[in-house]
């Protein structure tokens, strides 16, 4: 879990990315599918036709149409026979008046006959327009449907495209990363390792501090090279790596497409065809993208391995500078040593009266605890009471003091003894 | 491409050998100029000897003890803090003496020996080096146990200071008792170089000046007056025999004897011709011969030790003052300057100083001129000191102070270390012999 999180620390970027990504993805598809919820509902209901479509003007036009194409054979026999057997029982004055009628509600009947069967024929076209409408508008949203699915489809085949893309990219951004990491680390090692070398080797001469660079330099570059090799053969996996997810994801895909064609055969080969397309493409493009990205990676890591180098440069050369301060340090403290062991033999020494011209060497070797092994006048000092104030004043001064660094120890001490000088 | 690796590496071999032999040579030995001494004196102790495990009768530990610290160069131990007196090397506890900041430290012990005497086995132990350095052994008569203290004093010293120790030299002085001039007697006096065991070897109502030892130490040359002749005598007197000689007498001056590094010689004042001038007797022939013929007063001469110089004093510049001429008389060179009067030079034994009394604004003290750069050290504090005598080997110089009560002092050289002999009554010109052995 930690591990997770510190991954996603690590590629926050990445992260980010595909969260927002797949957000706008989300988006786009939510605000498409309420874009196209009106069509489909409409697909079901008449509140399109009845609302407003047609006009009074429209339906006649429309009637007018449809009379002039075609004859409608169904508005005259069913409504006339009816009346037609009324008006037989009437009488004969009446009959004029009940033809009159019969021939004024005739005609009223032809008239409302014709109204109706214009009516019924208004009614008719406008049933058919509306049909015809209805047809083309279901056409219309079936087509609209179809799209509004092929546009889901490659929006999905888009989205899936782009999460593989996303996900190759991703890894190959651990993987660079972690690539990074090590190599950066690999150089901080070594540079560490280096300059612990190095100062270790604190005396080291310039000459051999600039053999140990070139050498050092020689061994970056061997390191640099075997770092672009191993980082160049990361590249190549990390690219076979995309391939391979893009084949499974083109494979995936291709699996979804056939389930779609299963569905639609009608648009199969064409999608196919697309799909296939459309895949050899993001293909292509993840290729180049992969490739592209190991390009930009190599470039990083030579930029990192450049700044490792200059940082191990510039280590070396502090450390170098830290070795001429140890150096002189060094000087210091053995100043200061040899000023410590004065001291405490001078305090030591009481000189017998009355001798001048005092002069003598004498040998001194001393144990790591300062302790005095052996004392030898090396050149009389010029009386043995002399040569044994000399002595005495060394061995008094056992242990001698310590060095302030085990290094500045010398077993062998020469005093050199001149008072009068 | 192998070759080209192989020589990188031989190069890095080289450079590395080259490096190490540029770091060799600092390894070689520390080297360390020692250019101060500590001033301070030596210090040491030194533990009772005992014989048997009984006291000697004398304290001669105590006695060498005493020696070496009255030279001021040394700086001895109480013995009452001492919390053992081993007496071989085996038995010392290294860390009591060495937490007491004994650095030296001396033990031993006496037995009898054939003759009657004993025979004294001691040790000189270094405390740092928890070892003996050396050991001695003397013997001395039953009598002689005081000489055996300054014996191992004498030994130290040498050990530790590369002179002879002066411990066993005596000193000769005059003392004046009485108050009139009828009770008074004058003595002259022999003494160890301490003032102990002092005997008089010649003593009269009429004073006694000057006295001078002989270089062997046998005899003793010292001017007697006769107050009731009016005259004053140069005389010589054998220290054993007691037998005397008079070498010059007379009235007028016969004063301040000195004698020649050989012994053979004795250079003194005499008035002659209205003046003093100084002449030399030769004891072996009984001759006199004038060494100085100036009108004004010279005196006091000092034979160098090599003999060929005499210093003395004469007031021929108007004020006593030192002077200095060739054993013949010649080459008179004037040598002091400083203060109003200087006189009464004695030479050092390595010919290399002399002290003098100078008379300033502070009255009478001691002086000590380097004659290789005439450079003059006071090294007494006035302001009636007289009569400065070198010690025999130079490293000392005794007086007598004559203000408060009058005593004899002893200084170290360098002027640091004074000790007083005590003395009854008035105690006057002392004289220190040779270093006795």
């Amino acid at each position: 879990m930690l591990d997770l999180l510190e991954k996603i620390g690590e590629h926050w970027r990445a992260v980010l990315l595909a969260v927002l990504v797949h957000g706008a993805l989300a988006a786009g598809l939510l605000f498409s599918l309420d874009f196209l919820q009106p069509a489909s509902r409409g697909n079901q209901g008449e509140s399109i036709v009845e609302a407003s479509v047609m006009s009074s003007e429209d339906i006649d036009a429309m009637a007018a149409q449809n009379n002039a194409e075609s004859t409608p054979p169904t508005s005259q026999p069913e409504p006339s026979t009816p009346p037609a057997s009324a008006p037989t029982e009437a009488a004969k004055q009446q009959q004029a008046k009940r033809e009159q009628a019969e021939a004024e509600a005739q005609r009223a009947e032809r008239q409302a006959q014709a109204e109706a069967a214009k009516r019924e024929r208004a009614e008719q076209a406008a049933a058919d327009k509306a049909r015809a409408q209805e047809k083309a508008q279901a056409e219309a949203k079936r087509e609209a449907a179809e799209k509004a699915r092929q546009k889901r489809q490659a929006e999905a085949k888009q989205e899936r495209e782009a999460e593989a893309r996303q996900e190759a990219k991703a890894e190959q951004e651990k993987a660079r990363a972690a690539k990074e990491k090590a190599a950066k680390e690999k150089a901080q090692a070594e540079a560490q390792e280096k300059a612990k070398a190095e100062q270790a080797e604190a005396k080291a001469e310039k000459e051999r501090a600039a053999e140990a660079a070139e050498a050092k330099a020689k061994a970056q570059k061997q390191a640099q090279a075997k770092r672009q090799a191993a980082a160049e053969a990361a590249a190549q996996k990390e690219k076979e790596q995309a391939e391979k997810a893009a084949r499974e994801k083109a494979e995936a895909e291709r699996k979804a497409r056939e389930q779609a064609e299963a569905k639609a055969k009608a648009q199969a080969e064409a999608k196919a065809k697309a799909k296939a397309e459309a895949a050899a493409k993001a293909k292509a493009e993840a290729q180049a993208k992969a490739k592209a990205e190991a390009e930009a990676a190599r470039r990083a890591r030579e930029e990192a391995a450049r700044k490792a180098a200059a940082q191990s440069q510039l280590e070396k050369a502090m450390a170098e500078e830290s070795a001429g301060r140890q150096a002189a340090a060094d000087q210091r403290a053995l100043a200061g040593y040899i000023q410590a062991i004065r001291n405490k033999v001078e305090a030591n020494w009481i000189r017998p009266p009355g001798a001048t011209d005092v002069t003598c060497k004498v040998h001194v070797k001393q144990l790591p605890g300062g302790q005095v092994a052996n004392v030898r006048v090396v050149s009389s000092c010029g009386g043995p009471a002399l040569d044994r104030s000399v002595e005495q004043a060394i061995y008094k001064s056992d242990p001698l003091p310590s060095p302030p660094s085990g290094n500045l120890f010398q077993s062998d001490i020469e005093f050199t003894f001149r008072p009068d000088s | 491409m192998i070759k080209t690796k192989r020589t990188s590496w031989l190069a890095r071999f080289c450079l590395i050998a080259v490096a190490a032999c540029m770091a060799l040579p600092a390894q070689a030995a520390l080297e360390v100029d020692i250019t101060q001494s500590s001033d301070q004196a030596i210090p040491i102790a030194i533990a009772p000897f005992k014989a048997n495990g009984q006291r000697l009768p004398v304290d001669i530990s105590d006695i060498a003890s005493r020696d070496l610290a009255s030279t001021g160069l040394f700086r001895t131990f109480d013995r009452a803090n001492m919390t053992e007196s081993p007496a071989t090397p085996e038995d010392v506890n290294y860390q009591s003496w060495a937490a007491q900041g004994v650095d030296n430290l001396v033990i031993g012990s006496a037995a009898r020996n054939a003759a009657g005497g004993y025979r004294i086995t001691f040790y000189l132990v270094d405390v740092a080096r928890q070892q003996a350095v050396t050991s001695f052994q003397i013997n001395a008569g039953g009598n002689q146990l005081r000489d055996a203290g300054h014996t191992i004093a004498n030994l130290i010293y040498e050990r530790f200071v590369g002179k002879k120790g002066y411990f066993l030299s005596n000193i000769a002085y005059v003392t004046v008792t009485g108050n009139t001039a009828n009770n008074r007697t004058f003595r002259l006096v022999v003494a160890d170089y301490d003032g102990s065991q002092p005997s008089t070897i010649y003593s009269s109502k009429d004073p006694v000046m000057s006295p001078a030892w002989s270089p062997s130490g046998d005899r003793i040359a010292y001017v007697a007056f006769d107050v009731y002749k009016g005259t004053s005598s140069v005389r010589i007197q054998n220290l054993s025999s007691g037998q005397a000689r008079t070498i010059s007498a007379g009235h007028g001056v016969n004063g301040a004897p000195a004698w020649s590094p050989n012994g053979q010689e004795i250079a003194f004042a005499k008035s002659a011709d209205g003046d003093t001038d100084l002449f030399v007797y030769n004891l072996a022939t009984g001759q006199t011969r004038q060494l100085t013929r100036s009108g004004a007063i010279d005196t006091e001469p000092s034979w160098s030790p090599n003999g060929r110089e005499i210093v003395f004093t004469s007031d021929r510049g108007g004020q006593p003052q030192l002077y200095r001429m060739n054993a013949e008389g010649g080459g008179i060179q004037r040598l002091t300057y400083d203060g109003s009067s200087n006189q009464r030079a004695d030479f050092a034994p390595d010919g290399k100083s002399i002290t003098y009394v100078q008379k300033s604004g502070n009255g009478f003290r001691i002086a000590v001129m380097d004659l290789e750069t005439n450079n003059v050290r006071i090294v007494s504090d006035g302001p009636q000191d007289d009569s400065p005598a070198f010690a025999p080997n130079g490293q000392a110089v005794l007086y007598a102070r004559q203000s408060g009560r009058n005593a004899l002092s002893l200084v170290s050289l360098d002027g640091n270390a004074k000790s007083t002999l005590s003395q009854a009554g008035e105690v006057r010109e002392p004289a220190w012999g040779p270093l006795g052995y």
